[in-house]
């Protein structure tokens, strides 16, 4: 993983020694909803975290993330039709894998704090198919923020057994303390969104030197949707060693007007 | 009398040779006609399956040539999850069948999905028709782009 790169000119660190500390228990609001969200269709999965403190500090780095994944869902995917080689990530970015191996995209917000200041810095992220680790699908995420810093900072996750459910998966991923300057606490993640699926994802076929564009087939929704909707349930580790465990219910086929807000 | 009690000796010799080579019971036959010894079995067939047809979009039904220990054809069903499939096999060797069902872990790398666990024997028919119902490994691999799938069942079993 690589540690942020701050950019001293930008002048964004305060002079005073004091820094604002992690403080109280994380709060975490958790959301995930399919686009499209009708019976029957393809779909891609979006889940979003936004994380905060009982008391409004700044909250302790997340540390892991642990999604389960409800069944009923699962279709055949075709998502990560190319394997991204972490070393190729971490050296050229998203040019050094194919666009083939991309899962989802998204973002995070991160803040810093520099003495008495916060800084906040957006990240696109990518999730990219990696390479099996011990017999399970493997993915490496990247998230990239060009301002106010530049970082880009990689970590994994994997689709796992969960231990809690004979059908159904845990989405896993572990994320790495970053640091900023000297002195200052790590960085602290208040929001993310991604997507695990098709949406806003291209992939390229070549066939008899012409390069053919397509879309992959995304998880599947049922062809009658339980009224309840599909429950997801996220576990947050973070770096002070609280954990906290939020539910989510995906709707399906409930018309947009009635769908809830984030 | 005596030429009538040869010809009777004659047709029943004639009638239990007959029953000996068609297997039915016959007065006086010995018991290892039906006792016959269970034949070991090293199973290694490879099926080399194509996809034939789909139901939804995670439930396959393949089949294709084996090759292996026995050759002949083989049939799956693959229901596959998100770190799990459903295999439900058929080996036709010809001179009878066999099948076996169980769940194996599936998991993902690029263009190629993978499983691997063990499924049970479940019947058979024809000279199969007592295999035992022995666990079995299955192994696979089976390209996402077009389904076709390699599966390899090995194992030990008696028939």
């Amino acid at each position: 993983m690589r540690r942020i790169a701050i950019l001293i000119s930008m002048g964004l660190i305060a002079a005073s020694g004091a820094s604002p500390a992690h403080a109280d228990r994380p709060v975490v609001k958790f959301r995930a909803w399919f686009t499209p969200d009708r019976p029957g269709a393809g779909t891609t999965i979006h889940l979003g975290f936004k994380v905060g403190t009982e008391s409004g500090a700044i909250p302790p780095p997340v540390t892991s993330v642990n999604v389960a994944l409800p069944p009923g869902i699962e279709g055949d995917p075709t998502l990560g039709q190319a394997v991204c080689d972490p070393a190729a990530l971490a050296l050229f970015g998203a040019r050094g894998c194919s666009p083939n191996a991309v899962m989802g995209r998204g973002f995070a917000v991160v803040v810093l704090g520099f003495g008495a200041s916060i800084v906040r810095d957006a990240s696109e992220l990518a999730i990219f198919m990696g390479p099996p680790v011990e017999e399970h699908t493997a993915m490496v995420f990247l998230a990239v923020s060009k301002s106010p810093v530049f970082a880009e900072v990689l970590f994994h996750g994997a689709l796992l057994p969960n231990p809690n459910s004979t059908s159904g998966a845990l989405l896993q991923a572990t994320i790495p303390l970053i640091s900023s300057v000297p002195g200052a606490p790590d960085a602290s993640v208040i929001s993310m969104e991604t997507t695990l699926g098709p949406e806003n994802i291209t992939y390229y076929n070549y066939s008899h030197g012409k390069r053919t564009a397509f879309t992959p087939e995304g998880f599947s929704l049922p062809t009658r949707c339980p009224r309840a909707g599909f429950p997801f349930v996220s576990t947050l580790r973070f770096a002070d060693g609280s954990v906290t465990k939020v539910k989510a219910v995906a709707p399906c086929g409930v018309k947009a007007h009635h769908r809830p807000r984030g | 009398m005596r030429l009538k009690k040869l010809s009777l000796l004659r047709v029943s010799m004639l009638v239990a040779g007959l029953a000996m080579a068609v297997g039915v019971p016959s007065y006086g036959a010995s018991a290892h006609q039906y006792a016959s010894a269970a034949r070991a079995l090293s199973l290694h067939e490879i099926g080399h399956l194509r996809l034939r047809s789909r139901h939804g979009s995670n439930n396959l039904y393949e089949s294709g040539t084996q090759s292996g220990t026995l050759g002949g054809s083989m049939s799956a069903q693959i229901v596959t999850a998100y770190t799990t499939a459903s295999v439900n096999f058929t080996v036709n060797p010809g001179g009878g069948s066999f099948r076996g069902q169980g769940l194996v872990s599936y998991y993902v790398a690029g263009n190629t999905a993978h499983f691997n666990g063990k499924v049970t024997i479940t019947g058979g028919t024809g000279r199969f028709a007592h295999i035992s119902h022995s666990q079995v490994q299955v192994t696979g691999a089976m390209l996402r782009s077009n389904y076709a799938a390699t599966l390899t069942i090995t194992g030990r079993v008696s028939f």
